[in-house]
C-alpha cells in the first residue's frame, strides 16, 4: 500500500501547487488523477491557451504553467497514480485513511485533499433509445482494445479528431465500418477527413452525412441499430458495436459518496482552512464551494497554502511556524 | 430598447423569461452562471468545453443570432446533439439582436 501523509485527488494546478506548500511544511503527498497526465483542464482541454491572471506572468500558455508547477514541486518528489478514479475512502481508527481506485490501487493518508477541478470526465453519451440497456453488450464509448472489433461490424458516431482516427484505424480491423457524423462537414485534422473520404469513395468504410443513430435493436447483445437522416428518412444497419465518440465531460463522480456536504456540485468548505464537514478531509480549487466563491486557479493556490497549515498542525499536533522560503529557501526531501 | 427577454424551458416545459439589460459586454454564458443557472461553463469561455450548451428552440424568430463560428462548430461537431441546434451560450453576445431567444439546457443537467 502506497504510505503518505497527504493524498492529494486531482493533479490538475491546484493539486500540484499543494504539493510545494506541502513540502515547505515537510509533508510527503501522492496525487491521483483520472487523467493519463497531471495538468487537470489546463492539460487535457486548453494546453495551448494563454493564461493572464497568474501573479506574476502577464501571459503563460497553460500547459507551461503545469510544467512550471510540476517544476515547482519537484524537490519534494511527489508521487503518482494516474488513470484511476478513487472510488472508496475509509476512515481508520486512528483517523487516517485508506483510499482505494477503481482499478484496485490502495493508498494509505493522514490527510486527504480533494482538488478535483469539476469532478470526473467520462464520456458524453449521446441520446438514443436503450443506450443503457446495451452498454457493454455492444455500446462503447472509447476504445480500449481494438482487437475487440476485429471482423465486428462496427457503427461510430462522432465527427471530430477521436472518431476521424478510429475510422481510419479501425477500418483495416472491423469486417464492416459504417462512419455516422451529424454534420454535412468534418472539422478534424484536414488530412483525416481526407482519408477517410478516399476509404468511403473506394467502398472500404460507409459515410452517412446528415445523419444520427437513433435506435438500438438486438436481444441480450446489440444486433442492428436504426440511423435517422436530417430529412427524416431512416435506415437499419447490422451493428456488432457502437462506438459513440463525442468526446468528454466532466460529473462529480464517486465524491458524492463519501458523506461530504454537497452544493450545486462542489464541496461545501470552511473558509478558514478549507476544511470539510469530515476531520483531515479538504477540498480546494474548482470543487469547492463558500460564499463569494470564485473558481480562478489563483484562488486554488491561496486555498491550497491555507489548507496545508491547517493540515499539518493536525499531523503534527501544533500549528506551524510560518517559514519564509527567501529566508529559509527550499530545502527538499 | 433598455434590456432583452430571452426565455429558457424549464422541466415542466415552460417558458421562463430571463431579462438582461442591454450595454452589458458579457456573453449569454456569463449571463446564466451570474443567475446560477445549471451549466458548467467549465473552460470559462473559450469554446472548448462545451459545458455551456444549450438548444435554440427559435431559431427562425430570431433571425439577428450569428450563425456559430469555426471554434464553435469545431466543438459542436463532437456532441452527440440530434437536432444541429445546439450553440454554445459562451459564444452569444447579449445583444438586441438575440431578443426574443428561446432555449432548453441539455437533458444531462436535469439527470
Amino acid at each position: 500500500m502506497i504510505q503518505t501523509d497527504i493524498c492529494i485527488i486531482g493533479a490538475g494546478p491546484v493539486g500540484l501547487f499543494a504539493v510545494f506548500e506541502a513540502g515547505l511544511l515537510k509533508m510527503r503527498c501522492h496525487l491521483v488523477d483520472y487523467l493519463p497526465q497531471p495538468g487537470g483542464q489546463l492539460s487535457e482541454i486548453y494546453p495551448k491557451k494563454p493564461i493572464y491572471d497568474i501573479p506574476g506572468f502577464p501571459t503563460v500558455q497553460a500547459q507551461e504553467l503545469v510544467d512550471n508547477l510540476l517544476e515547482q514541486g519537484k524537490p519534494f518528489n511527489p508521487t503518482f497514480t494516474l488513470g484511476e478514479r478513487v472510488e472508496e475512502i475509509s476512515k481508520q481508527e486512528d483517523e487516517s485513511f485508506i483510499l482505494t481506485t477503481h482499478k484496485g490501487t490502495q493508498i494509505h493518508a493522514k490527510i486527504i485533499a480533494i482538488a478535483g477541478g469539476l469532478g470526473v470526465f467520462e464520456p458524453r453519451k449521446p441520446n438514443v433509445e436503450n443506450l443503457d440497456k446495451y452498454e457493454n453488450k455492444g455500446v462503447e464509448y472509447m476504445v480500449i482494445d481494438p482487437e475487440k472489433f476485429r471482423g465486428k461490424k462496427i457503427v461510430i458516431a462522432g465527427g471530430g479528431d477521436s472518431a476521424l482516427d478510429w475510422t481510419l484505424f479501425l477500418a483495416d480491423v472491423a469486417a464492416e465500418l459504417t462512419m455516422v457524423h451529424r454534420g454535412e462537414m468534418f472539422r478534424g485534422a484536414p488530412d483525416s477527413v481526407d482519408k477517410c473520404k478516399q476509404m468511403a469513395a473506394d467502398g472500404k468504410i460507409k459515410m452517412e452525412l446528415s445523419s444520427n443513430v437513433t435506435h438500438l435493436h438486438g436481444d441480450e447483445n446489440l444486433n442492428k441499430l436504426t440511423i435517422t437522416k436530417a430529412d427524416g428518412s431512416t435506415k437499419d444497419v447490422e451493428a456488432d458495436y457502437f462506438l459513440a465518440l463525442f468526446g468528454l465531460s466532466p460529473k462529480l463522480g464517486p465524491i458524492a459518496n463519501w458523506g461530504l456536504n454537497i452544493d450545486k456540485n462542489a464541496i461545501l468548505v470552511d473558509t478558514k482552512d478549507y476544511s470539510t464537514n469530515i476531520k483531515g478531509i479538504y477540498a480546494i480549487g474548482d470543487i469547492n464551494t463558500y460564499e463569494n466563491k470564485m473558481k480562478l486557479i489563483l484562488c486554488g493556490f491561496h486555498e491550497a497554502a491555507m489548507m496545508c497549515q491547517s493540515a499539518a498542525e493536525i499531523i503534527n499536533g501544533k500549528k506551524p511556524t510560518l517559514k519564509y522560503t527567501t529566508v529559509n529557501g527550499v530545502n527538499s526531501f | 430598447m433598455d434590456s432583452i427577454t430571452v426565455f429558457y424551458q424549464d422541466e415542466n416545459s415552460e417558458f421562463q423569461p430571463i431579462e438582461i439589460p442591454l450595454g452589458v459586454d458579457m456573453s449569454l454564458m456569463e449571463v446564466l452562471k451570474g443567475e446560477n443557472h445549471p451549466i458548467e461553463a467549465i473552460c470559462g469561455g473559450m469554446a472548448l468545453c462545451a459545458t455551456c450548451r444549450v438548444e435554440v428552440l427559435n431559431k427562425e424568430e430570431v433571425p439577428g443570432l450569428d450563425e456559430a463560428n469555426d471554434d464553435e462548430c469545431n466543438i459542436l461537431d463532437t456532441l452527440p446533439c440530434n437536432t444541429g441546434n445546439c450553440r454554445l451560450t459562451c459564444q452569444i453576445r447579449i445583444s438586441e439582436a438575440i431578443d426574443g431567444l428561446k432555449f432548453k439546457f441539455p437533458e444531462e443537467v436535469f439527470a
